[in-house]
């Protein structure tokens, strides 16, 4: 572990409870020093799952495949109690083993899997494949979630965010906090 | 590689751009804008610094748009 990231973490707990800054989950941890954008974050990141465009276990099984390919378990961690994934589910997934999920999910999963290191090569019927089966307000939300899991997981694993396994009611956030 | 959008945008008869493929969720736009101008606008990074920062993620990753 860089010795870098640690002092910068302790002066970032420092720096909130020294101002009363609201820190409780380890995200909300690494980003005190910028209030505003870890606000803005948490609402737009909040978006894909309360637009309806996309269903929540589609999201759930690309976030958490995208979190298995760059092996970020503070990412992994992390589960959707609505979308309700099963412990064989979950390993399908980790593996990249898709054909026990539907039509729509495959075609989703099949984005996931090139977005965080193979983005040039989903092509014009990866996309026609979930725009069919979603239609364009469900492929916005979902191109743009997709990007924003691989953002994610950068982020937390450039952050060195701890595991901190949660159950979420209303991924990503429980009571107003970003996990 | 296709450089055909792969969308339409949601203004008729116009070329669809960024912004209005995104506007099919407006939503997510909005919010999206709020966000991306907060990265701009916000903190004490120097807009120098973020614009080459800008451009070289968009070299290392490769994209032209």
């Amino acid at each position: 572990m860089n010795s870098r990231n640690i002092d910068w973490k302790r002066a970032a707990i420092k720096h909130a409870r020294r101002t009363g800054a609201h820190v409780t989950t380890p995200f909300e941890t690494a980003m005190p020093l910028r209030g505003e954008l870890l606000a803005k974050y948490a609402q737009f990141y909040a978006t894909f799952w309360r637009n309806g465009h996309v269903p929540r276990r589609t999201l759930e099984l690309c976030r958490r495949r995208i979190a298995a390919i760059h092996d970020c378990a503070a990412e992994w961690s992390i589960e959707d109690a609505a979308a309700a994934l099963s412990a064989a589910e979950a390993d399908q997934v980790r593996h990249g083993r898709f054909t026990t999920f539907t039509e729509v999910e495959r075609a989703a999963l099949a984005v996931a899997e090139k977005i965080p290191f193979l983005h040039h090569d989903i092509d014009d019927g990866d996309v026609e494949r979930i725009r069919s089966g979603l239609g364009e307000a469900g492929t916005v939300t979902l191109m743009t979630a997709l990007a924003f899991f691989d953002a994610t997981a950068r982020l937390r694993i450039i952050m060195n965010a701890p595991v901190h396994p949660a159950i979420l009611t209303d991924t990503p956030l429980r009571d107003g906090e970003l996990y | 590689m296709s450089h055909t959008p792969r969308l339409n945008g949601v203004i008729p008869g116009e070329a669809p751009n960024f912004g209005t493929i995104l506007g099919h969720a407006p939503d997510v736009l909005g919010r999206f804008g709020a966000l991306y101008a907060e990265f701009w606008q916000g903190g004490t990074v120097p807009q120098t610094l973020k614009e080459m920062t800008r451009l070289r993620n968009a070299r290392v990753t490769d994209c032209g748009f």
